[in-house]
């Protein structure tokens, strides 16, 4: 026959009640955005291991000193670059409350703006006829091979990359 | 040292041509238009066809350049050997304009502007898997609107590429921390020069009145944007005393950094011009680095030393030491044959002063 | 200017520590407490606090970030299951006196885990969302089941990109195929090495013979993998503390520079009889033992260290530190690890699993059956931040401190009672005003030690601040 508890619940050793609406229990949440964003703005990776007492850091590479060669000297007209949509939509996911497990992660909403951009260049290129792979902002051979494709029927110069020509002719434009 | 510009010869072109090399033609990751073909050898002069276009490349003694980024500009014969295949020390120079005036400038700054951001964008496209290209100055920021479409562009079609960004953070506004986290910011290490925790010291050593209040706000944009940040302090005469103060300084008010990068002085630009007046000779007396390490390290920073040759730190010191010379810029001293730590020591400045430099060089 | 509000405690003397919410701190004296709190700060006492960032001047400017990220830094952030504790068997070859699992018999059947248990450990592991992985297996003695062990690393090996292994052991019979399972680099051994070879007779070997083969073992451990892979652990009687030279040079002996000072524990079988840790005896051996540490450190030069002391340190200067789980704020219960026991019921800590064995309080999350117990979990999690606390909020420690309900669980039986009564309260008011005493100390031979247990050659004048 099992003994019984000396303490018989959570509640007689002091922890809160419960209550009727902690029925979904949640793991525990972030009240307010601000919070969250300071946790998915600094990152930290540290382990460490008691046997030996040794910690392991993860080393971040060192970037060397930088400086150049010297001048281009001939003067370049500056050619079109794309103006990419500032964020005024969705904040990325990882911004939004969330249990603190996603807080460390790397942020996948630093690529959303990638990945919307690239779906667009896909769907175009679906729309036009040169792709029927899946529309997932990953530009794989398929993507690439779409891309030349459409570059070489609009006499833009064919180089299986989202150049900024590529993304005039298709109509997506900045905010 | 190795060359960074070739001598070629091609016919007229309005545009800048930006293409690779390519040693193999079979290799199977064509890009149309851009990779130009190896198609005859002369002695060190290589033909090569670019979808047409015959281009004749005075290739430097040793070196194949298979797979390396060039750029030729209109009406010039030489071309820029902007992506090094077989290095690690990759820089482009987006402008020689500055607004400031640093003591130790290795690249005095030009009044004038070229932009060559759509050259440099193409010229990414085309660069070997995950690599690190430097984008440095002058000033960057300068041109932040045309860096930041730079970057953006780049990082769409070339996710696996890093950048290391040299920047003043003079010039970064709080409506830039939506920009920058769309950007991928484990990929960009921003390096920020920081001379001394003191306004005065650090503005006189720059160059420009307020340059240390403006420079505090552009890190914490920076921190907030999430961003990898590599602190610079290149030790001189006029800062050497207040490193430890600097340490303590980052240590509580820019913990975020990622590294804090310790430099010794490159005898170039101003750098020559002031050698005299500012070179510290560390060998000597290391005790206000040590200082300044000490003080990061307990709070938890890290640090490394930059352009130290290992023999003149002291030894248990060295593991701060990195490989940071440029590959095209280094040299060993004749103290250096011989000694077992070569392959990883930084080495010396191709214009490193023998007679005024260092006084205790040796061979490990 | 905005001050960010201090906390501060009396050292004795005029002398008072101040500490603010990010952990920064600085000494100074009574009469600044007084401008303090009756709000006549002086010229100097703004500067002072402006130019080392106690202060601010604008929302989010630079001073304020940094105060920020030291704050968010000392937090422990509750990550996705990257450690377990697994407990294949509860059976083991000795019978020490101060168990606390109350093990099995060697020869004991039902208490190991079944195939289907094997199965369903595999299960919950391939639901980890992280790359990485750290496994400690308990027991019992898990030597008893080398198979499991085997089958787990291999199974977490393949499915993970980073994977450690930690096996706790009594290192008393430890087979050819043992000892080849702790030749990989991946796989570290913890054991158990008490305050002095009669003590660890005493209570642990109980035979010559079996002491001789243990103290082989763990002299073969520590020379094939060195002090890196083996830890050895003490469980001190509070009744019969060995003495301080002797305990240390033992280890010192061994090549074991890390000690980590641990009381015995009486739960378990030891709960007959009830002893009380008698404090002063036991934190003047404490301050014995690292007061011949620090000695020995300067005539040897070696880097020896008390290893809470020293964690205590890194707490208090650097922050982070949080994977040390008995230590953290807040310290999130069933999340980031859980113990898995040789009957399938899932535990959120290692002591939690000896209360529950012991039928002092059901603190099972749940099982490998069932899976975990959300609500359990969640009312358990009510109760782990000190920042919660009405006395932790005024304490000058309480941003390198935490809680540690499990702990409070097991002598008080209630987690609600006034922190000062507690005996991890206490213990931790005693050892950090201890590492404190040793921060400001201008000794030398001192600092020389406690700039080893930072990891630095030399502690610098300017990490610890003095107001005057």
């Amino acid at each position: 026959m099992t003994k019984k508890f000396l303490v018989t619940s959570l509640l007689a050793a002091g922890f809160p009640a419960t209550g009727a609406d902690a029925l979904v229990a949640p793991k525990p949440t972030w009240q307010n955005q601000e919070t969250a964003k300071i946790f998915s703005v600094f990152r930290q990776a540290h382990t460490y291991t008691l046997a030996g007492h040794s910690s392991h850091r993860s080393h971040s590479s060192h970037a060397s000193h930088r400086s150049s060669s010297g001048g281009y000297s001939a003067p370049a007209s500056p050619l079109p670059l794309y103006t990419p949509p500032l964020s005024d939509s969705t904040p990325p996911s990882s911004i939004l409350p969330s249990p603190p497990a996603t807080a460390l992660r790397t942020l996948p909403g630093n690529t959303a703006a990638f990945t919307n951009i690239a779906m667009q260049v896909q769907a175009a290129l679906t729309a036009y006829g040169y792709y029927s792979g899946p529309i997932d902002g990953i530009i794989g051979s398929a993507s690439r091979t779409a891309l030349s494709k459409f570059q070489a029927d609009y006499s833009l110069k064919v180089t299986g990359t989202i150049t900024p020509e590529v993304l005039d002719a298709m109509g997506i434009v900045a905010k | 040292m190795i060359p960074l510009q070739l001598k070629v010869q091609t016919a007229a072109h309005a545009e800048p041509l930006v293409f690779r090399l390519r040693n193999d033609e079979h290799a199977t990751d064509i890009v149309p238009g851009k990779d130009a073909f190896l198609k005859s050898r002369s002695g060190n002069l290589a033909y090569y066809d670019l979808d047409g276009r015959e281009i004749q490349v005075a290739l430097p003694s040793g070196e194949t350049c298979d797979n390396d980024v060039v750029m030729v500009l209109p009406g010039r014969s030489t071309a820029h050997r902007l992506i090094r295949s077989a290095s690690r020390h990759n820089t482009l120079l987006v402008t020689e304009q500055c607004d400031q005036l640093c003591v130790m400038c290795s690249q005095p700054p030009k009044a004038s502007h070229n932009d060559l951001f759509r050259p440099f964008f193409d010229a990414c496209l085309l660069a070997p898997r995950e690599a690190v290209i430097g984008i440095s100055g002058g000033e960057p920021l300068l041109h932040k609107a045309r860096l930041f479409d730079f970057l953006f562009m780049v990082h769409l079609n070339r996710p696996d590429l890093c950048f290391h960004i040299l920047t003043n953070a003079q010039h970064f506004e709080e409506a830039d921390v939506d920009f920058l986290r769309q950007l991928d910011q484990s990929k960009i290490t921003w390096g920020v020069p920081v001379y001394a925790s003191s306004a005065e010291i650090h503005d006189r050593i720059v160059g420009k009145v307020g340059a240390y209040a403006t420079l505090q706000s552009g890190l914490t944009i920076l921190a907030k944007a999430g961003a990898r940040i590599e602190l610079r302090t290149v030790v001189l005469r006029s800062n050497l005393g207040a490193l430890g103060a600097l340490a303590r300084t980052i240590a509580t008010r820019f913990p975020y950094c990622t590294v804090w990068a310790i430099m010794q002085l490159e005898n170039i630009g101003y750098g020559r011009q002031n050698w005299q007046l500012e070179f510290a000779d560390t060998s000597t007396d290391f005790v206000a680095v040590k200082a300044g390490i000490d003080v990061a390290l307990a709070f938890g920073i890290d640090v490394a030393l930059y352009n130290f040759p290992l023999c003149t730190v002291p030894s248990n010191y060295r593991i701060y030491c990195c490989a940071s010379i440029s590959d095209w810029k280094q040299k060993f001293l004749p103290e250096c044959d011989h000694c077992i730590a070569q392959h990883t020591c930084c080495g010396f400045f191709e214009w490193y002063p023998e007679d005024r430099g260092f006084e205790r060089v040796q061979r490990l | 200017m905005s001050i960010w509000p201090l906390q501060f405690r009396w050292l004795g003397q005029s002398e008072y520590l101040f500490s603010n919410d990010s952990g920064a701190f600085f000494r100074s004296d009574e009469r600044f407490l007084r401008r303090y709190t009756e709000e006549r700060l002086t010229e100097e006492d703004y500067q002072f606090l402006s130019d080392h960032d106690f202060a601010f001047s604008d929302v989010g400017d630079a001073p304020f970030l940094g105060h920020a990220y030291h704050w968010m830094k000392r937090l422990n952030t509750a990550a996705e299951l990257n450690y377990v504790i697994l407990v294949p068997t509860l059976r083991c070859n000795l019978t020490c006196d101060y168990c606390q699992v109350s093990r099995a018999a060697e020869t004991a059947k039902g208490f190991d885990w079944t195939e289907s248990d094997l199965n369903l450990v595999f299960k919950i592991l391939s639901e980890v969302k992280g790359d990485s992985l750290k496994v400690e297996f308990q027991g019992g003695e898990p030597l008893l089941r080398l198979d499991l062990l085997q089958a787990v690393r291999s199974f977490v090996r393949e499915r993970f990109k980073y994977a450690e292994f930690v096996v706790c052991t009594n290192l008393q019979s430890v087979s050819k195929e043992a000892w080849q399972f702790f030749e990989s680099s991946d796989t570290l051994i913890s054991t158990s090495l008490d305050g002095s070879p009669d003590l660890h007779r005493k209570l642990r070997t109980k035979s010559p013979d079996a002491h001789d083969e243990f103290l082989s073992n763990l002299g073969r451990a520590m020379a094939q993998f060195g002090p890196e892979r083996v830890s050895a652990l003490p469980t001190l009687d509070v009744n019969d503390l060995p003495d301080p030279a002797e305990f240390v040079e033992q280890y010192a002996e061994l090549g074991i520079h890390s000690i980590f000072l641990r009381q015995v524990n009486y739960q378990g079988f030891a709960r007959k009889v009830l002893h009380q840790s008698n404090s002063t005896s036991w934190y003047q051996f404490y301050r014995s033992v690292v007061h011949y540490i620090i000695e020995k450190n300067h005539c040897e030069d070696l880097a020896m260290e008390e290893f809470y002391l020293s964690h205590l340190l890194r707490r208090v200067i650097r922050g982070g530190q949080n994977n040390f789980v008995d230590l953290r704020n807040p310290n999130w219960l069933g999340i980031d690890y859980i113990v898995i026991d040789f009957d399938g019921k899932i535990y959120p800590t290692d002591e939690a699993r000896m209360l529950s064995r012991v039928r002092h309080i059901d603190l099972a999350i749940g099982s490998l059956q069932t899976g975990l117990d959300q609500q359990k979990l969640w009312q358990l999690n009510q109760a782990v931040s000190n920042f919660d606390d009405p006395d932790c909020a005024h304490c000058v420690y309480r941003p390198y401190c935490g809680l540690d309900v499990i702990d409070d669980l097991s002598r008080y039986q209630r987690v609600d009672l006034p922190r000062h009564m507690t005996h991890h309260c206490n213990k931790h008011m005693t050892l950090f005003d201890y590492a404190f005493e040793l921060l400001y100390s201008e000794s030398p031979v001192v600092r020389s030690s406690v700039a080893k247990w930072l990891g630095l050659t030399s502690l610098p004048d300017n990490v610890c601040l003095v107001h005057k």
